[in-house]
């Protein structure tokens, strides 16, 4: 009796080992006669030849899955690599970066992530390898200076510019900017998504705060808003009609929820700030040239334009594509996170 | 004396390979808890090499520490009362009674759990939100007929006893199997003796029923306590919008909002989960160690379940509305969201279409998660259950000292926000010398650990109830301990035992907390796959993918219950020299 029962749990462990060898990533395989571009510098042919070599890449994205896909599937086209991602909140990419990097052995060869404390710290205990100093080909080239990050030696690949989601239905084209949401008539109809859930919030606070002063939280707090974990589920309940506004609202989800016939949509003050989003290279990748391969892609006129064809995401290449008056989160810092919670009634 | 041969008896046969293979086991088991976790831990209480204790200063200097517990405490004690009620009430239905209705009244209370947390959740928020939850939708044109006419409710879900409401559910399914389990292996003639001498049914009830089945619901309650604290989805969702501080939930924005992570004061809030813990688990062995439980004996005898005559078309609309009320409304919502691409308060039936299980079915990501999810659930709870099982007995017959001091390792470490816990299991095993990172090894690792606790209060409920005298005829008709655990202790514990595995295939399958810093490319898993479509705030296949996942559980717990069933139904094989 018990000899069955072991053989059938053996049986299962044989099967669970087998799904693991079948396991696939989730980007394109590239198949390898992808040639070298003819117009590549010497050093970039070295680089590609390189990482072709090693075959593979694997990513860490907090931009969303399609974009992480599409310029997953671009790279690996472009360049005969396989290419495999995983897709991860802000938070959970630093905790989970930070512990492998601490067992020194990296699944990641770099990740694509906000600009938070964690991208400085990580590059000073020494678990990412500045940019500059990575020795990629014609770094930074004619990347536009004002993205380029001092410390950590990092770059600005996308910007995700902050807004208002509304409700068409109830809010018509009531809302312009910033301040319309102060309108008595929008009282219990704002859902704030909680900023208590993310660092990545606290600059954009401090936009606020810069521009319309303390007293806008204080009012904001006066219209007694409905408190959201995150973007997601108040970006739904917003097209629900549980409220009116969505405050920051993000324009990805809301593109994607106008596409299904939700009667939502966004509007995009001039004066934002929002997630910018930054490579970090893993000191010990497993596959150091195709990370950096994908660092010089990412930055290159053709790539960052795949990274950032999504609305919802500003190319730092095309000035078109940021809202009028953007700030940087790097000038945003003035007023803590426990202020801002505070102010808006979180505590 | 007589007490004390068997005692004498266990010693002296102490030493067999049995008894050393179960040892190691218990005390692998244990480090596999405790380490990872040392690795996390120590670090914030440790600083220069010396012991630090800010932490514990920052725990107790939280904004509203006593809302906190206060809030956190009155969900978690509610909730858990609730479902010790509501749970035990359904399982005396189906085992005592004439109510139950077939495999079915075996399975309601448990398809609530087939969808995981964060998707019950969501489905419950659709249901019952003030404006444009669907069922405040459908209600309030019917209270409109009647005279009462209202723009918003009359339910809210965002509420306490909204919250409490969902905790609840997601409770029930476990004092539900292991009072089953309890009941069906409790000699149902004493109750028969009871009624035949002129005692009423409530009588019966308090004086022969509930005692018999004190072990389970000990186990039960001990259980409610850990999951409810440790329930995290659900607040998440249901408790932000209505200022009801649950500990679960700031334990997860401390870790989260800054960098490096506050764990320091994580673990403080912890512990105090972990005192709370130690005192019911403390109650829960003194339950199990009292001689009064009444056991099963030599005897297969099975008796008539009790008429409940004209109780009893009530009693099994009961059932059904049970059914009604915490399955056919969360998934309903989530089919209606899946089939409408968003949540929207006009729904357009005409407009309603299959596009978002179309993307699920046709993602092979997602198609790798299910398969991976399903495999580790089958190899999880299959590894857990047998050895919580060896565990149990060993802790059992140990006595007092170190049996207590493994059982301790094994079940407290989880109390700890498994967010925690995922990071230590990374440190500890994804580098040399075990390279697991990344493999379906180290999930595997991660959730037998973290869910020991479910598996071996489930097991301790099922060992509890062995009459010694069958064990000591096996002893006496010369078996060994392993044989004896074998032939006697692990046929008996069966139904326990089965009933344990069903609810841990279940939590493994569809994990969400390890998974979101465990799994990765190479171990893609379910629970991270509703992780990230939640994220991306696409509720359509948020649903889809939910009821994928519900339905495939649901084929192998399903069978698995009828089988335990019919195990019990057909009588346990008999002991040596016993009667059939």
């Amino acid at each position: 009796m018990i000899r069955r029962r072991f053989g059938r749990a053996a049986s299962v462990l044989t099967a669970a080992c087998a799904a693991l060898t079948l396991t696939a990533g989730c980007g394109g395989g590239g198949g390898n006669a992808t040639a070298i571009p003819a117009d590549a510098s010497p050093a970039l042919k070295k680089l590609i030849e390189a990482a072709q070599k090693e075959g593979e890449l694997v990513w860490y994205s907090v931009p969303a899955e399609n974009i992480a896909k599409a310029v997953s599937d671009d790279f690996a086209k472009k360049y005969g690599i396989k290419v495999k991602f995983v897709r991860l909140t802000s938070s959970d990419l630093s905790q989970r970066f930070a512990a492998e990097a601490e067992t020194g052995k990296p699944a990641a060869d770099l990740f694509v992530g906000s600009f938070t404390p964690f991208v400085v710290d990580a590059n000073k205990k020494g678990w990412t390898t500045p940019l500059p100093q990575a020795g990629i080909p014609e770094y930074p080239g004619d990347f536009p200076q004002q993205y380029l990050v001092s410390d950590p030696g990092t770059a600005v690949v996308q910007v995700q510019p902050s807004g208002i989601s509304v409700n068409t239905k109830e809010t018509g084209g009531a809302i312009k900017d910033w301040n319309d949401i102060l309108d008595p008539r929008w009282k219990g109809k704002i859902i704030l998504v909680d900023p208590r859930a993310s660092a990545a919030y606290t600059p954009f606070w401090n936009l606020i705060i810069k521009e319309l002063g303390e007293d806008f939280l204080t009012k904001l707090k006066a219209q007694n808003p409905i408190i959201s974990p995150s973007a997601a589920p108040a970006t739904q309940q917003l097209a629900a009609g549980e409220g009116a506004i969505v405050m920051p609202g993000v324009q990805s989800i809301i593109e994607d929820l106008k596409k299904k016939g939700a009667p939502v949509g966004y509007v995009q003050p001039p004066a934002s700030t929002g997630p910018e989003i930054v490579p970090g290279l893993a000191a010990k990748a497993p596959h150091p040239n195709a990370a950096k391969l994908f660092v010089h892609y990412l930055m290159s006129a053709a790539g960052n334009k795949v990274l950032n064809t999504e609305p919802g995401s500003g190319s730092p290449r095309d000035p078109g594509s940021l809202p009028a008056r953007y700030t940087f989160n790097r000038e945003l810092t003035g007023v803590p996170a426990d202020r801002i919670h505070s102010l808006l009634g979180l505590d | 004396m007589a007490v004390n041969v068997p005692r004498v008896r266990a010693w002296a046969s102490g030493l067999t390979p049995f008894t050393l293979l179960a040892t190691v086991l218990a005390v692998g088991l244990g480090l596999l808890a405790v380490y990872p976790l040392a690795l996390v831990v120590t670090r914030p209480f440790i600083t220069d090499g010396r012991v630090d204790l800010t932490p514990v200063r920052d725990t107790l200097a939280q904004p509203d520490l006593d809302t906190l517990l206060w809030h956190t405490a009155v969900v978690v004690g509610a909730s858990g009362l609730a479902a010790l009620v509501v749970g035990a009430g359904l399982a005396w239905l189906n085992e005592r009674t004439d109510a139950r209705l077939g495999l079915a009244t075996d399975i309601v209370p448990l398809v609530p759990f087939l969808l995981p947390p964060i998707a019950g959740a969501v489905g419950w928020a659709l249901l019952g939100s003030e404006r444009s939850g669907y069922l405040n939708l459908a209600l309030r044109p019917l209270l409109g007929a009647v005279g009462i006419d209202l723009d918003q409710g009359p339910i809210n879900i965002h509420s306490w006893y909204g919250l409490i409401f969902v905790y609840t559910i997601y409770q029930v399914p476990f004092v539900f199997m292991i009072v089953s389990a309890g009941l069906r292996n409790t000699d149902a003639g004493m109750e028969e003796q009871s009624r035949i001498c002129g005692a009423g049914p409530l009588t019966t009830l308090r004086r022969i029923s509930l005692p018999a089945v004190r072990p389970s619901l000990g186990a039960a309650g001990l259980l409610m306590v850990w999951l409810g604290f440790g329930l995290f989805s659900v607040p998440t969702i249901l408790a932000t919008q209505t200022d009801i501080d649950i500990l679960s939930v700031r334990v997860v924005q401390l870790l989260s909002f800054t960098y490096p992570p506050e764990t320091g004061v994580a673990i403080g809030l912890n512990l105090i989960v972990m005192l709370v813990v130690t005192a019911v688990w403390y109650l829960q062995t003194r339950i199990l160690r009292s001689d009064r439980n009444s056991g099963i004996g030599g005897k297969g005898a099975r008796t008539r379940p009790l008429r409940l005559g004209r109780w009893r078309p009530l009693a099994r609309l009961a059932v059904l509305g049970y059914l009604a009320l915490t399955s056919i409304l969360p998934l309903g919502a989530l089919v209606l969201v899946s089939l409408s691409g968003y949540w929207s308060s006009s729904v357009d039936f005409g407009a309603l279409n299959l596009d978002a299980f179309r993307r699920t079915l046709s993602d092979v990501t997602t198609q790798e998660a299910l398969v991976n999810s399903l495999l580790l659930g089958v190899a999880g709870a299959t590894i857990g259950m047998l050895a919580a099982a060896v565990v149990s007995m060993l802790v059992r017959r140990s006595g007092r000292g170190a049996g207590l001091l493994v059982d301790a390792a094994i079940k407290f470490p989880p109390t700890l926000s498994h967010l925690v816990i995922a990071v230590g299991f990374v440190l500890a095993f994804s580098g040399a010398p075990f390279y697991m990172g990344g493999t379906l090894w180290i999930l595997l690792l991660a959730y037998v650990s973290l869910h020991m606790p479910q598996a071996t209060t489930a097991s301790d409920a099922a060992i509890s109830q062995i009459g010694a005298e069958l064990t000591e005829a096996s002893r006496l008709s010369g078996a060994g301990p392993g044989r004896t655990f074998r032939r006697v202790t692990l046929p008996l514990m069966m139904p326990g035992l089965l009933a344990g595995w069903a609810l841990l295939f279940v939590t493994i399958a569809g994990d969400i907390s390890a998974s979101a810093i465990l799994a990765g490319t190479g171990n893609e898993v379910v629970g991270f796959r509703i992780l990230e479509v939640f994220a991306s705030g696409d509720y359509a296949m948020l649903g889809s993918l939910s009821i994928m996942l519900a339905g495939a559980t649901a084929l192998v717990v399903v069978p698995v219950t009828w089988y335990a069933r019919r195990r019990t139904r057909t009588g346990t094989p008999p002991p040596p020299g016993g009667r059939p």
